[in-house]
């Protein structure tokens, strides 16, 4: 709106530009200042040490910012605007033993890593991401907490019997996921079809435009529930994946804490009770 | 089809050979590894590969140690090893030992306990070093079964295990080499320069983004010229004598240009499919496309065309013209000068409109860079996306921007105002309320 203001003629052409450069250092200056003010609370806090009120470094103070690719049921979806599942009762159950409250935010799967490692947005990542080697190049994982695999789901009535049929074919799959690298390895001659979300990629697969999806177990096994899209599990893919939540490498206490307070809700039965809650039935 | 006699023979022959196989398959079958199979993680060669290795045991195979033979010219020097173990979709808890002998590139896995049979296992190798040249190569696995009672532990091996890749392209080699480069890593050093324009990743994307790009061109140009006509169709019916006619084309530009143009191909992919009717994916995209432009080139057309003052029309009839004389001979021509502008700004949005096709899986631009963006974890591929849609946007928007300069000074003689910028203000001597209208909900679209 300035720029029109200037541009309304009454400073000279020189003056102009002068206005232009001031107005813009005016905001680099005070989107810096105002980062740097952010880093500066976050690193005094962290002088503790192995005792127990170690102050965590988070981008915002007593808060445990969350990314997660809220459209992968059981794990975490929105309802309305509130985002509910396994991941995000975990995660609440972490952040309740770590004194900070949890917020999650929506953001797509593929851009998780990226957004963590910029920093600024959020300080973990509960997404149902699978603890990869290629992932821990990048950022830091907690223990696992879940045992997942991998699924093909194909319209109902199909018979499958191997990859091979898949040749020639459309196999969608969620961008940046574990099924997109099975598929991209064990299926050979079949053109894959990347989609945001696991939803988006099944509603493809409902509508014809792909043959297959490659997707983790659990969630295809919540998606294909009770609704009938007409479509089925045709192969469960033994992955033996685990997911891990995501940490930037800059935060090992951030990683130390959450892994702390894993342990203590499975050893107190809070995760048992999440687990149930979620999956219907407990862990083994 | 053949002589009845024959063929009995012939069935009775196969039958005799699919004996032969079945009772072999028992013999080997029955105490080896099913499903085995070998897959890496890269198409190109010369570079630190991981090798995935899944099979099953079988019914008496307590498995104590498996070796991978690497072929020559493989260097698993570096090699580390994961092992996954699974009984059903069950994870199994595991420790094992891994090592290395360089000489002869065999990687070996030794169980500190013997793996239940009928275990699925997951072994990945990583960190193998490929030779450059592509082809398809073979690993010899062998598995040690752990003895039982009388018999002494026994060697078995995996053939036949094969897998491919290609040699790598020319800008692959180019990403290599800056990998070494002294500058390339001071550069990299700097997040924001090593998170957006990754020297390595540029070079990657460059030949892989291209193809997109030819698709977006190819989309708007295909349906642009459409969008033309139908524009030109719904304007003359918007502006029709005929009431129901006048409805319906208000219905249609209201409609398409009340809703979002995401909305709009998802119920073409999505909507449309799901009830049965179903067109190729490219034609699909060129007719939401078309579709949606005509409703705004109808509004940009209409708002030209009313333009011209009411006098010429008169004018024209006083000539002994009919109105679609003195449409195809007086105002047509007039209007296509003065629409011109806003019509190459319509092509600007459409252009850029393409990117969401990335959505329902179209391989454009948008869709390239975001797998490159997906894989690679790093967002250079969104600045050479960024690149290449500017490629096409900066000299159109210069052209807007000369064609309204000279537009205003025909018309009025005057020098119009620093045109380039403001190209969706006002247009010159177009900027009646209908124009206004028209630019103020393209951009919000």
């Amino acid at each position: 709106m300035s720029v029109a203001f200037i541009e309304g003629g009454f400073m000279s052409k020189g003056k102009k530009w002068v206005a232009l450069v001031l107005a813009v250092a005016l905001v680099l200056a005070v989107a810096l200042t105002g980062c740097a003010s952010k880093t500066d609370t976050g690193t005094s806090d962290t002088t503790g040490n192995t005792t127990k009120t170690v102050t965590l470094k988070t981008i915002e103070p007593g808060k445990l910012l969350v990314g997660s690719d809220t459209a992968f049921p059981p794990f975490e979806s929105m309802n309305g605007n509130v985002a509910e599942g396994f991941d995000v009762d975990l995660m609440k159950a972490i952040g309740e033993k770590l004194g900070l409250e949890v917020t999650f935010k929506t953001e797509i799967f593929d851009t998780l890593i990226p957004t963590l490692k910029a920093g600024g947005k959020f300080d973990v990542i509960a997404s149902g991401m699978t603890i990869k080697p290629d992932r821990q190049l990048e950022i830091d994982f907690s223990d696992p907490y879940y045992d997942s695999n991998q699924s093909l789901v194909m319209k109902k009535g199909t018979t499958y019997t191997g990859p091979e049929q898949l040749s020639g074919k459309k196999v969608g799959v969620q961008s940046g996921t574990t099924g997109e690298a099975w598929a991209k390895e064990n299926v050979t001659g079949a053109t894959l079809v990347p989609f945001k979300n696991a939803t988006d990629a099944f509603a493809a697969l409902q509508a014809g435009n792909v043959d297959a999806v490659v997707n983790d177990l659990p969630v295809s096994t919540e998606l294909l529930k009770d609704d009938d899209r007409g479509l089925a599990i045709v192969a469960q893919i033994p992955t033996g994946e685990q997911y891990g939540f995501g940490v930037s490498k800059d935060n090992p206490d951030l990683t130390a804490a959450i892994n702390k307070a894993l342990a203590e809700i499975k050893s107190d039965g809070t995760y048992n009770d999440i687990y149930q809650k979620w999956f219907g039935i407990l862990p083994e | 089809m053949g002589h009845p006699n024959r063929r009995r023979t012939l069935r009775l022959f196969s039958l005799a050979i699919a004996g032969i196989v079945l009772t072999c398959a028992f013999a080997t079958q029955a105490i080896a590894m099913t499903g085995a199979k070998v897959t890496v993680d890269r198409d190109t060669g010369g570079q630190l590969t991981r090798f995935t290795f899944a099979a099953t045991s079988g019914q008496d195979e307590p498995v104590t140690r498996i070796d991978f033979l690497f072929p020559e010219g493989f260097d698993p020097a570096d090699a580390k090893v994961d092992v996954t173990l699974l009984e059903g979709l069950k994870r199994l808890s595991t420790s094992f030992e891994q090592s290395i002998d360089p000489q002869t590139g065999v990687v070996s896995v030794m169980f500190d306990a013997p793996v239940p049979p009928k275990s699925n296992y997951l072994i990945q190798v990583r960190d193998v070093m490929t030779p450059i040249a592509g082809g398809t190569y073979e690993l010899p696995v062998q598995y040690t079964v752990e003895a039982s009672g009388t018999s002494s532990p026994e060697v078995r091996s995996v053939s036949g295990l094969t897998f491919k890749y290609n040699t790598p392209p020319r800008e692959e080699v180019i990403s290599r080499w800056l990998d070494s480069q002294a500058w390339v890593k001071m550069w990299n050093s700097v997040k924001v320069l090593d998170l957006f324009l990754k020297p390595q990743q540029f070079v990657r994307a460059v030949p892989l983004l291209f193809a997109g790009w030819l698709m977006s061109l190819s989309l708007v140009l295909s349906a642009f010229p459409i969008s033309i006509m139908g524009g030109l169709g719904t304007a003359f019916m918007k502006m029709s004598k005929v009431p129901p006619v006048r409805w319906l084309a208000s219905i249609y530009i209201n409609v398409i240009r009340g809703t979002p143009l995401f909305l709009q191909i998802f119920v073409v992919f999505i909507g449309l499919r799901t009830t049965g009717l179903r067109f190729p994916d490219y034609l699909s995209a060129v007719v939401v496309l078309a579709f949606n432009s005509s409703a705004y080139l109808a509004e940009i057309f209409r708002a030209g065309i009313q333009s011209i003052s009411k006098g010429q029309f008169e004018a024209a009839s006083s000539l002994g013209m009919t109105y679609w004389q003195a449409m195809r001979y007086v105002i047509i021509p007039q209007t296509v000068r003065r629409v011109l502008p806003t019509m190459t700004s319509e092509f600007i949005l459409l252009f850029k409109d393409t990117a969401l096709f990335a959505a329902v899986g179209i391989f454009e631009l948008m869709l390239r860079s975001q797998n490159f963006v997906a894989r690679s974890g790093n967002l250079t591929a969104y600045v050479v996306a960024a690149l290449y849609y500017l490629i096409i946007t900066i000299p159109l928007i210069n052209l807007v921007g000369r064609l309204e300069y000279k537009l205003a000074q025909s018309e009025h003689g005057v020098t119009a105002p620093t045109g380039k910028r403001r190209a969706r203000g006002g247009v010159g001597p177009l900027s009646g309320p209908d124009f206004d209208a028209t630019a103020a909900k393209h951009e919000s679209r």
